[in-house]
């Protein structure tokens, strides 16, 4: 399996730590670049539009940009919208993920409290976006249990 | 018994009450004799009277023996002097009145003339009693076949109702200046033809008019208000039209002239109307209503106040309310992210660095997990709390069937853990708030199935039956409306009575924490679902037996 290309944005150093750990402990083969805004990773994302991730793991509550903004943009550019975007949030609001998935998310991860979910569903969430690359699941798919 | 034939005499041939008693009496006992003796004077008078329909009486000789005819029966009454005077000497017949008439008598049988008097009051016994008897009458003197003044001829007729009716017609007068004046009310006759009108004093004063009996009807508009003058003239101008009925009602202000003191009054008139349906009056009264009007004036002031401070104070509720929703959901969501890291680096602990803590760390270290748990539940009972304020989503019509398939399947783990058994019997459909609904049947059987009872097999029982409000009055619901009845009963622990309102508050537990868990948020949510949805709960339970709640939603 080559290296899988991961985009992690999230502002929490915690969060971006557990993933870290959670990847490590799977041996998953990926290498995950994080960065802490939305404004961070738009940058990222239109500075090497050659070098695109495979798969973009998106906190929603981030400074300066949220994540919801960051996934519209996406959408609307012609040249990223191909992107796997995969919620990655605390929140459990069912309007929230109902938009989000309206919005053309992949997947939708609320963050688990044991460490032991956390892996599993971030190891679900990478297969499964494998998998299915460049399409939405149903809608009764869209949020990855662990 | 005389003989009839005896009194037929032509003078007494005219038929009548009076003629036939005067025909059949026994003369001879009397004064003036038997009949067969009487002077041709006499006869020819009795004839008259006998005969006239004018009310006439008759004193004749030495006695005044009395004579009377039909048309004067009346005045004596029933139970009266009618018919034993007749015949009988005038002093023995007028007792009560003898001191009056006497001397009126003795100045006619003395050559005086001729007497008249008009409504003169002559009490008589009558009707079983003395009445007030008013009269006017003639007393007029009669000869006999000499020429010698014998006798007195009384024409008469009783005047007591004439007299009766014009004392009443003053009383009523009297009456209504009283209650002019008791009732402060100015009066006005306004006679179009000469646009002229009369007025009491009151208005007199109150309009600052010359105290002159006609007044100029533009000198009591000049008094008018300017503002109020047009539809003063207007209204009395619609007055004057027959089709109108003739009704004037209207306030005003006027301005004394002099004082320039400033009066509300409210005019009341009606017109009356000749044959050709011209207004030929307009009268009525004023009343001044000025204290009135500065009190409604006042009042209005009050009211608007009022309003205003009560819109002011709903909108400050509804931002004080909007705000503590926002908080609860705000706070209950931020608190969920260090929690939920606290709990992924105690379970990193317990996985990587389990075997460097001894067995104490160890006990300690779950019981903070537990902690952590239990403030998991709070935080998520909370949001689910907060999130019942709104009104997310549209109601929709549902069968509570598919709701309740849907919550069973949920559940289905924890059903089966405790051989439970959830049966449903008919289900109504209803428009509701479908995820609203399933919180509340989700809530509901999680509790039941938290309070089962450990000596018996959880039977669950959700049943639903459509009543009119009029046929529960003790629960103050609306009695033209028909509602779902929810029935959710189990055969669980149960509860003490006492306790079916507080179960529904916010935090109240009945059991502690080690025993059952339970964060005292689900059944507050049920509460605020039902009253979401206008409909109410009632709880009742016996402690071994089970619990039953009943909910009315308005279908």
């Amino acid at each position: 399996m080559v290296d899988y290309n991961i985009v992690l944005a999230d502002d929490d150093d915690d969060d971006c730590m557990f993933f870290k750990d959670a990847l490590d402990e799977l041996s998953v083969p990926a290498c995950v670049n994080t960065v802490s805004n939305g404004v961070e990773l738009m940058q990222l994302l239109e500075c090497q539009p050659s070098d695109l991730p495979d798969v973009i793991f998106l906190d929603l509550n981030m400074p300066r940009k949220t994540g919801f903004d960051c996934l519209k943009e996406i959408k609307q550019n012609e040249q990223l919208k191909q992107l796997n975007v995969i919620i990655y949030s605390t929140s459990s609001n069912q309007d929230m993920i109902d938009l989000l998935y309206n919005n053309g998310a992949q997947f939708y991860i609320r963050k688990p409290a044991a460490f032991a979910d956390l892996k599993s569903v971030i190891h679900k969430a990478i297969l499964l976006s494998r998998q299915s690359r460049f399409t939405q699941p149903l809608k009764d798919n869209f949020v990855v249990q662990p | 018994m005389k003989d009839p034939q005896k009194n037929t005499y032509e003078f007494l041939s005219v038929s009548g009450e009076m003629a036939e008693l005067t025909r059949i009496k026994d003369w001879s006992k009397t004064a003036v004799g038997a009949i067969e003796n009487w002077q041709q004077s006499l006869r020819t008078l009795v004839g008259i009277v006998l005969s006239s329909r004018f009310p006439m009486f008759l004193w004749w000789g030495t006695e005044l023996t009395c004579f009377y005819n039909d048309a004067y029966r009346p005045s004596l009454g029933q139970n009266g002097k009618h018919p034993s005077i007749l015949g009988m000497p005038a002093e023995e017949a007028w007792p009560e009145i003898w001191p009056i008439i006497k001397p009126l008598i003795d100045q006619v049988l003395s050559g005086g003339g001729a007497t008249w008097s008009e409504d003169q009051l002559i009490p008589i016994f009558r009707n079983g009693k003395i009445e007030d008897v008013y009269w006017t009458f003639s007393y007029s003197p009669v000869s006999d076949d000499n020429g010698a003044i014998t006798g007195v001829l009384v024409t008469c007729t009783e005047t007591t109702d004439k007299v009766n009716a014009v004392k009443n017609l003053e009383e009523s007068n009297n009456q209504l200046a009283f209650a002019l004046e008791a009732a402060e009310l100015a009066t006005f006759d306004y006679n179009p033809i000469t646009n002229k009108f009369i007025s009491n004093q009151r208005l007199k004063d109150w309009f600052g008019l010359p105290h002159v009996e006609q007044i100029e009807l533009m000198h009591a508009i000049n008094v008018i208000a300017e503002s109020d003058r047009q539809k003063v003239t207007e209204a009395i101008r619609q007055s004057m039209d027959y089709n109108s009925g003739g009704k004037y009602e209207i306030d005003y202000t006027i301005i004394h002239p002099v004082s320039k003191r400033k009066m509300v009054v409210h005019a009341k008139a009606q017109a009356s109307f000749n044959e050709d349906k011209i207004a030929y009056r307009l009268n009525g009264t004023l009343q001044d209503i000025t204290e009135q009007k500065l009190f409604e004036r006042e009042l209005e002031k009050q009211v608007r106040e009022r309003t205003r401070q009560l819109a002011e104070n709903n909108l400050e509720l509804a931002k004080i309310n909007k705000e503590l929703q926002s908080f609860a959901y705000i706070s209950s969501h931020d608190l969920q992210e260090p929690l939920r890291k606290i709990q992924t680096f105690a379970s990193r602990i317990m996985e990587s660095e389990n075997e460097h803590l001894s067995e104490k760390g160890k006990d300690l270290f779950m019981r903070m997990q537990k902690s952590a748990e239990r403030m998991q539940s709070l935080i998520d009972d909370l949001l689910a709390y907060s999130r019942t304020h709104t009104h997310e989503g549209d109601l929709k019509l549902v069968n509570l069937r598919t709701i309740i398939e849907q919550v069973k399947q949920d559940l289905q783990e924890e059903i089966q853990k405790i051989h439970a058994t959830v049966t449903t019997g008919e289900m109504c459909e209803i428009n509701v708030i479908p995820f609203q609904l399933q919180q509340l049947f989700s809530n509901l059987i999680s509790n039941s199935l938290k309070f089962a009872n450990p000596e018996k097999i959880l039977q669950i029982t959700i049943n639903t039956e459509q009543v009119k409000g009029s046929q529960l009055p003790n629960l103050n619901l609306d009695d033209g409306t028909t509602y779902c009845h929810i029935t959710v009963a189990d055969n669980g622990i149960g509860f003490e009575s006492q306790y079916n309102e507080q179960i529904f508050e916010l935090f109240q537990r009945l059991h502690g924490k080690n025993q059952y868990r339970g964060t005292g948020i689900g059944l507050a949510i049920v509460k605020r679902i039902t009253e979401n949805h206008n409909g109410i709960i009632i709880a009742s339970g016996e402690p071994g037996k089970g619990a039953t709640f009943n909910i009315y939603l308005p279908l």
